[in-house]
């Protein structure tokens, strides 16, 4: 019973002990974010040198006003809000029939396309941006969001990955049952299987949001010197390299704050989505 | 069509002789439908794999072997200089060797520190301790910031004027000039922003791979005397070997190519600390030479990359276990 008792204890020992590590470790990394949205509230640049490091006194938003109205802020999210909405409605569509196609149907040549699809993964950019890059601006369409809409096109192989895990694990009885009603395959996939795909569809949601929006190489190439069609993340790049002032720290930090935000936000709300994106990635087949 | 005479005969040669046919015909007519049902679904990943990836390749294999400029390819003006590029690069360029070591440097100490940290957050969130969602999401947010926007933060916090991490490390009796941050230390400051942004991803698919280690046999080989270390060891390991071998290689691959952190980090403060892909990047928009220097330069890259991963998957590959075989 002694024994029982000093196992027992021993157990909550070692799991209060493990606990506070995890605390630690979560607090650490979390830190330099919270240091970020101290420094933003700081009424003058001076108070960032400060060492050891000062408190906002008092705590102003005064740098999130200026960043808001100096670099229009409203035109960066609809500028990024613009390409985003053509990089979505590309992306789940290509994905949702490409995915489809590999998860039910049978074609000569499929292994090879699928082998071709996960080898896209493992692509350099640099290989195909450079050119691209070239490309577009012989076609004078530089400064304009047709070089970071259409790539969309192709759907992302880890999404078309996701679509047909998801689609793979739906009985194919329900195909089968529409297919004998006459049912054709976009009709199957739109009115049968799409109303259960809703979890994956989020998971794309949200990584395709945080692409886009995180997204510095591909705007920075394309939309470069074009200042009134930058997104807000290559907006805060250029402004920080070209413009940057010492004293312009707590703007610096109140921009990054405000472009920090919509990705974090999102992580909390689509928590479940996210986890299972991020799994399903190491999930190869 | 059929004789009256020898109806018998021929109602069974009719049955039997066509229809053998007609089944091989129809069977190969319904595969060429479905192939084509097929093509049709997945044409649109035909189209952006073909517009979008093999043309551009094919492009820069065709820039590489010119001296052109994107001024150059916009008015039609091509100049072929065979492998001119590739030989400036490699025999010409001073900084194309010091790139490449500090892609190594960066892939091997990202890659590996970073899974080692993975793992261990790992097992420790999947021991039962209370809060593991809350841990969880929290670990991983840094992963989640817009990568200029941390950059910019851990710019501010190596930042030589006040740095906050040497008046941290002075505090603990370890003196670190605070200008060599971003400067002769540029290179690490980077691997060590680029681990922290990368442990909560690696971390939660670690994790899940721990979920699928079955428990019975922790608790048979604890009955018949394994310690702790034993039977990570022995049971652990294997089991999640595929899944570390897969955030491993994938690291490497992203890692030997990494440009966007290194660049905003240490870009404008060190050129001795630039990667391949920020050579690339450098010269592509340069008016003289730069769409075929820069071609031959992120091809090298894409070698590079090949080679690597071929290696790897022998070296390390042949060590993975499948719970399936």
């Amino acid at each position: 019973m002694q024994f029982f008792c000093e196992k027992k204890f021993r157990n909550r020992l070692s799991s209060f002990v493990l606990f506070l590590v995890a605390l630690v470790l979560s607090v650490l990394l979390v830190l330099p974010l919270v240091w970020m949205v101290i420094q933003s509230l700081q009424p003058n640049g001076d108070n960032i040198y400060q060492l050891p490091p000062v408190l906002p006194n008092p705590a102003t938003l005064a740098n999130f006003k200026t960043v808001f109205d100096e670099w229009n802020i409203p035109q960066l999210f609809v500028n990024t809000m613009t390409i985003m909405a053509g990089v979505m409605v590309l992306t789940l569509f290509s994905s949702l029939f490409v995915g489809y196609g590999f998860a039910r149907l049978n074609g000569k040549g499929k292994n090879v396309m699928f082998g071709i699809l996960m080898s896209t993964m493992m692509l350099p950019w640099a290989v195909t941006l450079i050119p691209s890059y070239a490309v577009w601006a012989k076609l004078g369409m530089l400064g304009t969001y047709w070089p970071l809409i259409l790539p969309a096109i192709g759907g992302g192989a880890f999404n078309i990955l996701l679509i047909r895990m998801f689609i793979m694990n739906i009985p194919r009885a329900l195909d089968e049952a529409a297919t004998i009603d006459g049912c054709s395959k976009v009709r199957i996939l739109i009115t049968i299987l799409l109303p259960q795909l809703w979890p994956v569809i989020a998971t794309i949601v949200v990584f395709t949001f945080n692409g886009v929006w995180n997204d510095y190489v591909a705007p920075m190439t394309y939309l470069w010197g074009y200042t009134d069609k930058y997104t807000f993340s290559i907006k805060l790049a250029t402004s920080f390299r070209n413009e940057f002032q010492v004293n312009d720290w707590p703007k610096i930090m109140a921009a990054s704050t405000l472009l920090s935000l919509p990705s974090i936000l999102i992580v909390f709300f689509a928590q479940n989505a996210f986890t299972r994106g991020i799994v399903t990635t190491g999930l190869k087949n | 069509m059929m004789m009256q005479s020898d109806a018998t005969d021929s109602v069974v040669r009719q049955e039997q002789a066509p229809s053998e046919k007609t089944l091989k015909r129809n069977a190969k007519m319904r595969g060429r439908k479905e192939t084509l049902v097929f093509y049709a679904f997945i044409l649109p990943f035909i189209l952006g794999f073909s517009l979008f990836t093999v043309f551009p390749m094919v492009m820069s294999l065709i820039f590489s072997v010119n001296k052109i400029s994107i001024l150059d390819y916009a008015q039609g003006y091509w100049d072929f200089i065979g492998f001119e590029n590739f030989k400036t690069v490699l025999f010409g360029d001073d900084y194309f060797f010091i790139a490449m070591k500090n892609t190594f440097i960066f892939a091997f100490l990202r890659v590996f520190i970073c899974v080692f940290l993975s793992l261990l957050v790992a097992l420790l969130l999947n021991s039962k301790i209370p809060g593991r969602k809350l841990f969880r999401t929290l670990i991983y947010i840094p992963a989640i910031v817009p990568v200029v926007g941390s950059s910019v933060l851990w710019r501010q916090l190596f930042d030589g004027r006040s740095s906050i991490l040497s008046y941290l490390l002075s505090k603990i009796g370890i003196q670190v000039d605070a200008t060599l941050w971003l400067g002769q230390y540029g290179l690490y400051s980077a691997i060590f922003m680029s681990i922290v942004m990368g442990i909560g991803p690696t971390m939660i698919m670690i994790l899940a791979a721990l979920q699928g280690v079955p428990q019975e046999m922790h608790e048979a080989a604890q009955i018949d005397g394994a310690g702790a270390l034993r039977r990570f060891w022995y049971i652990t390991v294997p089991f999640i070997s595929s899944i570390l071998f897969f955030v491993s290689i994938t690291g490497f691959i992203s890692c030997l190519q990494a440009y966007a952190e290194v660049d905003l980090l240490i870009g404008s403060v060190s050129n001795s600390s630039m990667t391949m892909s920020m050579l690339a990047m450098n010269y592509y928009r340069d008016p003289r030479i730069g769409l075929g220097y820069s071609s031959a330069i992120s091809w090298l890259i894409f070698i590079i990359v090949l080679v690597f991963t071929v290696i790897y998957f022998s070296v390390a590959g042949k060590k993975v276990f499948y719970a399936g075989d």
